[in-house]
């Protein structure tokens, strides 16, 4: 009865956990957070007619929101990467399970290989490049599939 | 005979000389028991200057007019009646005197009102926080003015009040290029934000929504 108790309260601390990591923004980063907090400072400089402090204050700002920007993006880019690397995986997964007709094996085999550097390149955080892999293996899919439901 | 002739040369004579004009009167001798008003008219000049260079007839013109009118009477009688002429010198100095005396004070005020303008307008733009220094250094002059002023030197105070004036003048044409020099970062900044706002928005929205 106690391991039962335990278990449901795990349970829910990891469901909560989730929901909240699910619900969290991208804008709930340190660079974003900063520059915020600099601007904040620098209008309250310029409201005290610290006016070159003022500046320089949102001149930092906007370091930190480039920070932030290419965080957004890479953090966008990486989700982008890893959907379409997920996508390309199930569909080379389930025809290599379903099996080819012999004349299209070229096309199964070089899916392989697309999703091969695919992988790679996500590992080797080059994104973008993992990205244009893993359309690639779906493009050789699509045709895949049409060719095998005639 | 001869008694005839003599006659008639008395009668020429008699009629000569009725026919004659009248002699002339002789010209007015010149007044030499009143030195030449040298002196005075030298001061009156100088005054005058004074006056004119420093534009000072407009605080004061009914006196102003006493004395140009008074010089002018001194430097015609100058030479030809010295009485009559340091007479009107004397009072052509005491007119410029009283301008100059009238003048001062007015224009100190107007001098500082000047500066209390530009002062305030300074102010207005936290120039004393922005420009600490510079705007110290402006009102340090001005004191120094006020100072000469309530002494009673007023050409020392006119002449502080100018310079401190100039040093307001660009305080706060300084002051106001680094306002809008903020303003501009900030609104930069503030623009900025809003980007990185929408553009997370979005990434947020195609990662909780799952699309790709």
């Amino acid at each position: 009865m106690k391991k039962t108790i335990l278990f449901g309260l795990l349970i829910l601390a990891l469901l909560l956990a989730a929901s909240s990591a699910a619900a969290q923004s991208l804008l709930d980063n340190p660079d974003y957070k900063k520059a915020v907090e600099l601007q904040r400072q620098g209008e309250a400089a310029y409201a005290e007619g610290d006016y070159d402090k003022a500046k320089e204050y949102s001149e930092q700002a906007k370091i930190y929101l480039e920070r932030s920007n290419a965080y957004v993006e890479n953090r966008l880019l990486i989700y982008r990467a890893n959907s379409l690397l997920k996508s390309a995986q199930e569909r080379v997964s389930y025809f290599k399970s379903v099996g080819v007709q012999p004349d299209y094996q070229g096309y199964l085999d070089q899916a392989e290989k697309d999703l091969a550097s695919a992988r790679a390149a996500y590992e080797a955080e080059r994104y973008q490049e993992s990205i244009d892999y893993s359309k690639k293996v779906l493009a050789g899919i699509a045709v895949m599939k049409t060719v095998q439901a005639k | 005979m001869r008694k005839i002739v003599i006659l008639m040369i008395a009668g020429l004579a008699l009629l000569l000389f009725s026919c004659a004009s009248p002699p002339e009167q002789p010209e007015q001798p010149v007044d030499t028991t009143v030195a030449l008003p040298e002196k005075e008219l030298e001061e009156a000049k100088s005054l005058k200057t004074r006056v004119d260079d420093n534009g000072l007839s407009e605080f004061a013109a009914e006196e102003y007019q006493q004395a140009e009118s008074s010089l002018q009477e001194g430097q015609g009688a100058y030479g030809k009646d010295n009485a009559k002429a340091k007479t009107a010198l004397d009072a052509a100095i005491a007119s410029y005197r009283a301008v100059i005396s009238k003048a001062y004070p007015l224009w100190v005020d107007r001098s500082k009102a000047e500066v209390d303008t530009i002062k305030t307008k300074a102010e207005q733009i936290k120039a004393q926080v922005a420009m600490k220094q510079e705007y110290g250094a402006a009102k340090a002059k001005y004191e120094e003015a006020v100072a000469a002023k309530d002494a009673g030197n007023f050409e020392q105070a006119i002449s502080l009040f100018a310079e401190a004036k100039t040093l307001f003048q660009d305080v706060y044409q300084k002051t106001k290029q680094k306002k809008e020099a903020a303003e501009a970062e900030i609104k930069s900044a503030q623009d900025g934000i809003k980007e990185a706002e929408e553009k997370a928005k979005a990434a947020d929205e195609e990662i909780q929504g799952g699309g790709a």
